[in-house]
């Protein structure tokens, strides 16, 4: 019963996914998208800088140089339309949120070009919910983002929805699959 | 020994004293100061100020509606009040009051969650009352104007609700209670309508009507045809409202005006923010503000990038060279229009880009425009004079702002 639960919910967030993953690419024309719910601050576009990372907070790396940049940095690959808080910055990584806080079961997803092998992965930005909003490293990449009418491609909402807590700490950038080729 | 020293150190202070004392021109002792003292507000405010709405994402449980003279020369801040977790604001004009819709955790960003539209005193700034809005289902977003709506007398509230399933609260103000819930699948927002009702932007870029009795209770549901391409040049859901006529942006820079005037929301027709639309084909008509017709690829882009005067003046934040991805980013221009005619008839150059602009009532109104450092810049609206910067750590994280009624 166990494993026929986790087949169907296997199932269930397979087929979400493929299905959110057709919508964002049927209205992106195939380019990008994601995010969390940060909008595009000006102070947000400065802290991005040039995108080599933020003052005080040190560069880091997956360690995979088939992952490569610094996922405390705004422009790292996976990032293309984040729009909040990097966990990575807060106590997680790019795939895993800080102690203490829970993740989103519900977001929406976006596809961001790995630049090592060129591919379009796609990319789930749950939210991590339940400690005060972490503040450091602000990052916001708008590509492809939709209106409040769309809100499986708008990135303004708090999407820590399904969660105990709807309070906001950070956001993660995780792969969960490659994009087919359309 | 030890009182003799004593002695001749009184001896000093006191000469010191008094010579000091001679020196100093007779002057009256400062009066005796009473406690506690707290100021108080006029209920109707002057048409200066303005309400800076502070989200503070760095603290998002503690955001803040600051109320600002943003005409006065000094003094600007006025007071505040709470505004937690992805607020929404709104205030009366029938009624000194003012409606803070917010969610509380009993344990600060843990335990038990308590959604809440909060009614504050125009005067006091206390909370005169709350409603409680049971089944934690407000939408906790980035302020847009069409998430939380007052119907045309300020009887009701109309809330929008996400869960993400999407419905919209209807709130009796007046007897402060919920009165009903409307389901909106696939929409966002409720502008409100003539009479009772109110209307949403739906996801297949057409609008909903929703009719409503005197009770709240619905009456009926009918939906426009499509008329926005979401995928090709998506509506920006966030529009101005002009003598009951909502305007709304485009990412690719053209505005789609929604008439919310009659029982139904009437979509009107599309047309370009340019310079050259309408008759103003001569810059000699520009009333001589605009030093040259832009140049080069502009595009709306800001949060609240929109805003108008009481003469029905459209004012909307431009962005240069800018593409369709950059609709939230703000930009270095205010491009004013008359939206009846499409004809430019103004441009300001900003000090700084700006996400957020808001103009003052009043026949001289001033045009408030956030930097990036979250203070705020004043100009004189008709001339684009810049007057004054207002700030001090004033803002955090500001995503909307309200002239005072």
């Amino acid at each position: 019963m166990k494993d026929f639960d986790k087949l169907s919910e296997i199932a269930v967030r397979g087929l979400a996914r493929f299905s959110s993953r057709r919508g964002v690419l049927a209205s992106l024309g195939g380019l990008l998208g994601g995010g969390a719910f940060f909008p595009a601050l000006p102070v947000a576009r400065a802290q991005e800088g040039s995108g080599s990372g933020y003052p005080g907070v040190a560069p880091q790396s997956t360690g995979n140089p088939e992952d490569p940049g610094d996922p405390a940095s705004c422009d790292y690959w996976r990032y293309c339309a984040i729009d909040g808080f990097l966990c990575s910055c807060c106590g997680g990584s790019q795939s895993a949120c800080p102690p203490g806080t829970e993740m989103s079961p519900i977001t929406w997803i976006g596809t961001c070009t790995n630049p090592a092998d060129g591919k379009r992965y796609i990319i789930s930005y749950n939210d991590c919910c339940g400690k005060p909003a972490c503040g450091r490293c602000l990052c916001n990449r708008n590509e492809g983002e939709r209106p409040m009418t769309r809100p499986q491609s708008n990135n303004d909402i708090n999407w820590c929805l399904g969660t105990s807590t709807a309070a906001y700490t950070c956001s993660t950038a995780v792969i969960i699959g490659v994009a087919l080729e359309q | 020994m030890a009182f003799r020293r004593r002695g001749r150190l009184m001896g000093m202070v006191g000469a010191a004293a008094l010579s000091g004392w001679a020196l100093a021109p007779a002057m009256a002792e400062l009066p005796i100061e009473p406690t506690p003292n707290v100021l108080s507000l006029p209920s109707d405010y002057p048409d200066s100020w303005v309400y800076l709405v502070d989200s503070n994402f760095f603290g998002i449980e503690s955001g803040k509606v600051i109320i600002a003279d943003v005409g006065a020369e000094s003094h600007q801040m006025k007071g505040e009040i709470g505004y937690a977790q992805f607020g929404f604001f709104t205030q009366a004009k029938t009624r000194p009051e003012t409606y803070v819709v917010e969610t509380f955790y009993s344990r600060g960003s843990r335990g038990q969650r308590t959604d809440v539209i909060s009614i504050y005193d125009n005067a006091s700034l206390l909370s005169t009352g709350e409603i409680i809005l049971e089944g934690n289902k407000r939408a906790q977003i980035l302020s847009e104007p069409g998430a939380f709506q007052l119907s045309h007398d300020e009887r009701f509230a109309y809330l929008f609700y996400f869960t993400p399933a999407a419905s919209v609260g209807v709130i009796d103000l007046v007897n402060r209670k919920v009165v009903n819930e409307i389901d909106i699948p696939g929409c966002a927002h409720a502008y409100a309508l003539k009479d009772y009702g109110f209307a949403s932007l739906c996801g297949n870029g057409s609008v909903v009507t929703t009719r409503l009795d005197s009770n709240g209770k619905l009456v009926s549901q009918t939906m426009s045809e499509p008329f926005n391409d979401i995928d090709a040049d998506p509506m920006y859901s966030r529009g101005e409202v002009i003598n009951g006529v909502g305007y709304f942006p485009t990412y690719g820079g053209s505005v789609q005006p929604i008439d919310f005037s009659g029982d139904t929301a009437v979509v009107g027709k599309l047309w370009k923010l340019s310079a050259d639309e309408g008759d103003a084909k001569d810059s000699k008509r520009l009333f001589g503000l605009l030093k040259s017709k832009p140049k080069g690829s502009w595009l709306p882009s800001g949060w609240q990038l929109m805003t108008s005067d009481d003469e029905g003046r459209l004012y909307v934040i431009m962005r240069a060279n800018a593409t369709m991805d950059d609709h939230d980013t703000g930009g270095g221009e205010v491009w004013v229009f008359n939206p009846k005619t499409h004809e430019l008839v103004q441009t300001i150059e900003l000090d700084a880009e700006s996400s957020l602009i808001e103009v003052t009532h009043g026949a001289d109104p001033y045009l408030v425009a956030l930097r990036p450092d979250q203070s705020v810049d004043v100009y004189k609206a008709k001339t684009g004079e810049w007057i004054r910067n207002i700030g001090g750590g004033m803002l955090l994280t500001s995503f909307s702002a309200q002239a005072a009624n």
